[in-house]
């Protein structure tokens, strides 16, 4: 080959490579604390930093991507069982952080924050904590239908193609087909189902693209949770909610906090748990945009008025703390429906 | 769906895709290669826009319209595909030598065709030529097409790719996995066989490098095409975040902390595709110039081949391993990772720019050996030309990837090192649009600032 063929590659590997060093060698502290957030970075982002702030704790955070909402990073912390990166894990769901449990990799801590939050959404040997629920909702466009449990029964009936949801195999979808499966039995579930799927409903990746097409008017009505209907209220769109209620109770899932077996900064693991679960990061999570509802006790006055109405539904809800058998169960089922 | 019918699906479309796209590629080329100097530049990146502006974007922008709706999502795929697969076409078709049988050669075959032995003759030519040279682009096209996972995902079309994620979320094991790929693998391994057939048994020529001339209708059919290009691919899914961009940069601008992390993980991904295009780079040419055995070269493409997730999560794994757990917190399994998924690709480039070697280059070396300064000058320009050019715009090609595979940048970052991709699709979930608005912007428009001063850089070196 001529002389110099070389140059522009030279160039982009060396320049790459000197860039890269400086940029790892500039993050690379053994002392910070690796959170796995699956919660979202634009609410998580500003509370890490605050407990940075406020304890001087270098916190590495780990998000994760709407495509692989919450299984990702429990998935990663599966796969890296033999060599831990993660210290704390903080997930937006508690069935793949009853998946860790499970397997053992879960350290206990029974902190203040444990205390104080009801033993319905905490674990009760401290394997995990419960903080800021979300509600599962009927998302309804207002200006096409009322948002009334006979309106939605009759839409479910005669058209279930101007109805949206995620694909099940995910997130909070997933947990609400474990909760349909517990209550009614897997048959009926995969009958129902079918049924829909029948007859055209809307299936899409994920509860913000449910939202969208609710708020657009393209769909109806649509399962959802409480975060993405409040970004959609927020923007000025004609949405209203329900809850929804299966054996007339609704279904409300917390975040989760929990350390991970084999940490190397057990004490720092621990301030930040007590950090995420104290009243102060509930009012504050409630008081944002995703209106997430406090689990532990608040002074009347203190939520936001929509907040307050959520909470009361929150005290309604069935208990989820059992659905890991069902878990598997259904993921089963639905890995072959989706992907046979 | 099953998986088979998956895989044939993706396969099928890949075909449909690559063939609906080569009258435009070939046209564009040709306005591009009509003229010389800057206004090809622009040309050139005009033509390569649709294909850098992220694919996320784009599938975050039509997956209202058409997800959940199998027929029109299977239909929106196919046009961005096509729309995203062009430019790849035409740097495919910038870098393929000119073939001996030429337009003119065809064109008196075929004033005599009297007897079906003359029609054959005609065929054979046009397979010997035109076709042949062809090949390599469009295996290049088709591989690309067949890997697609993140646009297909999002839209939830038919997809091989997306066939594996939702088995992996349903808790597949990795080696059932891996046995998964096998249909696939085959696949890209005859296409990349085909390619590397093609360019070994054909006598080629350097392609020109004095610019052509276009027909005026091809001109006006080739503006209309690239309009259509970027209405679909870049205006219409920048549409939906402009209407946040001014609140988004004034929030960027009030929280300076963000900013610099934001620049920060477009940095880490950027040098880390730069180092993986590289090292894919010189890798293939291993494979090509010492080993002179497609067959060493094809099996070190098999990792790649299993698409950014299989081998993602394969890394993951390895990693783990006693012996290698040690460098888990590093760059370097991302480093491999991103090489790996990069080198089928980098092979194909590579291996018709090698083919590239003729008296041309003779003649650059000997008049920049020459004495007289202009004329050392002249050479430095033609080695750029025909050299250095088409090098630096196949690792441009290979760094873009790179760097905008979310997938493989996702599995494999250390914590603390985060690439600006992946930040760009959690903030997706919740439609921030201004903060989406003003991440995109600096995501998408850094790295091209960052290349151009590279190349501008480099050529105030070499004068």
């Amino acid at each position: 080959m001529p002389r110099n063929n070389a140059g522009p590659l030279a160039l982009l590997a060396s320049v790459s490579a000197v860039v890269l060093l400086v940029l790892w060698w500039s993050t690379s502290s053994t002392s910070a604390l690796v959170v796995y957030c699956a919660h979202d970075a634009v609410y998580s982002d500003e509370i890490l930093e605050e407990f940075e702030r406020q304890t001087g704790i270098q916190v590495e955070p780990r998000f994760d991507t709407e495509a692989t909402k919450s299984l990702g990073l429990v998935q990663l912390i599966q796969r890296e069982r033999a060599h831990p990166q993660c210290d704390v894990i903080w997930n937006n769901e508690l069935l793949g952080t009853l998946a860790l449990q499970a397997e053992g990799l879960l350290e206990p801590y029974q902190g203040p924050g444990w205390e104080r939050i009801p033993p319905k959404f905490r674990d009760p040997q401290g394997n995990w904590v419960g903080i800021g629920a979300r509600l599962r909702v009927w998302i309804v466009n207002h200006r096409q239908m009322t948002a009334s449990e006979s309106d939605i029964a009759q839409l479910l009936e005669l058209e279930p193609s101007r109805i949206a949801m995620a694909q099940p195999m995910f997130g909070t979808t997933l947990t609400h087909y474990c909760v349909l499966a517990r209550e009614w039995g897997l048959p009926r579930l995969q009958e129902w189902h079918a049924d829909l799927r029948l007859r055209d409903l809307r299936e899409v990746p994920g509860n913000g693209l449910v939202k969208d097409l609710v708020a657009a008017g393209t769909c109806d009505a649509g399962w959802t949770d409480t975060d993405d209907t409040f970004v959609a209220k927020d923007a000025g769109f004609p949405v209203d909610m329900l809850p929804i209620r299966v054996s007339r109770q609704t279904i409300a899932i917390p975040n989760t906090v929990a350390i991970i077996r084999g940490t190397k900064h057990r004490q720092e693991a621990e301030q930040l748990v007590d950090f995420l679960t104290s009243k102060e990061i509930e009012l504050r999570l409630a008081k944002s945009t995703a209106r997430q509802i406090p689990l532990g006790p608040t002074e009347a006055g203190e939520l936001p008025d929509d907040v307050r109405q959520l909470a009361t539904w929150a005290s309604e809800s069935v208990e989820l703390g059992d659905l890991l058998p069902i878990r598997g169960q259904v993921l089963d089922w639905l890995r072959q429906e989706y992907a046979p | 769906m099953t998986y088979t019918v998956a895989v044939w699906g993706t396969l099928v479309r890949a075909v449909l895709v690559t063939l609906a796209a080569w009258p435009v590629v070939q046209n564009l080329e040709a306005w591009v290669s009509s003229v010389d100097g800057s206004p090809r530049r622009w040309r050139l990146a005009a033509v390569l826009l649709p294909f850098l502006f992220p694919e996320l974007l784009v599938g975050y922008a039509y997956a209202p319209a058409v997800a959940g709706l199998p027929i029109p999502a299977e239909i929106a795929t196919k046009l961005l595909l096509i729309i995203r697969i062009i430019p790849v076409g035409v740097v495919a078709r910038m870098l393929t030598p000119t073939t001996l049988v030429t337009p003119s050669a065809i064109h008196c075959r075929r004033l005599q065709l009297r007897t079906w032995h003359d029609r054959y003759q005609l065929w054979r030519l046009w397979c010997l030529g035109p076709l042949r040279q062809a090949c390599p682009a469009l295996m290049l096209m088709l591989l690309v097409n067949f890997q697609e996972f993140e646009l297909a995902a999002l839209l939830k079309s038919t997809s091989w790719t997306d066939w594996l994620f939702v088995q992996q979320v349903g808790g597949l094991s990795l080696g059932a996995s891996l046995q998964a790929c096998g249909l696939p693998l085959l696949l890209q391994l005859a296409m990349i066989g085909v390619a590397i057939v093609a360019v070994e048994r054909t006598p080629l020529v350097p392609g020109s490098t004095t610019p052509g001339v276009a027909p005026r209708a091809h001109s006006r059919a080739a503006v209309v095409l690239l309009g259509l290009m970027w209405i679909f691919g870049i205006v219409i899914p920048a549409g939906v975040l402009v209407a946040g961009l001014p609140t988004g940069l004034w929030q960027l601008a009030g929280q300076p902390s963000r900013g610099q992390g934001l620049i920060r993980e477009m940095l880490t991904g950027l040098a880390v595709a730069g180092a993986a295009a590289s090292a894919a780079w010189v890798a293939a040419g291993v494979f090509i110039t010492r080993f002179r055995r497609p067959v060493i070269g094809l099996v070190c493409c098999l990792p790649g081949l299993l698409g950014s997730l299989i081998l993602g999560l394969a890394l993951v794994a390895m990693f783990q391993w006693p012996l290698l757990a040690w460098v888990y917190a590093t760059p370097v399994r991302w480093l491999i990772g991103a090489s790996l998924a990069t080198l089928p690709r980098a092979m194909l480039l590579r291996l018709w720019l090698e083919r590239n070697q003729t008296a041309g280059l003779h003649l650059s070396q000997l008049l920049s050996d020459s004495p007289i300064a202009a004329q050392r000058r002249q050479g430095q320009q033609l080695h750029w030309r025909l050299v250095e050019q088409p090098i630096a715009l196949a690792l441009g090609l290979l760094t873009c990837w790179s760097y905008l595979d979310l997938t493989t940048a996702y599995l494999l970052a250390p914590n603390g090192m985060p690439s600006g991709m992946v930040r760009l699709y959690n903030f997706m979930h919740f439609g921030r649009t201004s903060a989406l608005s003003a991440e995109a912007l600096v995501l998408m428009v850094g790295p091209w600032g960052l290349m151009w001063g590279l190349a501008r850089l480099w050529r105030g070196l070499r004068s």
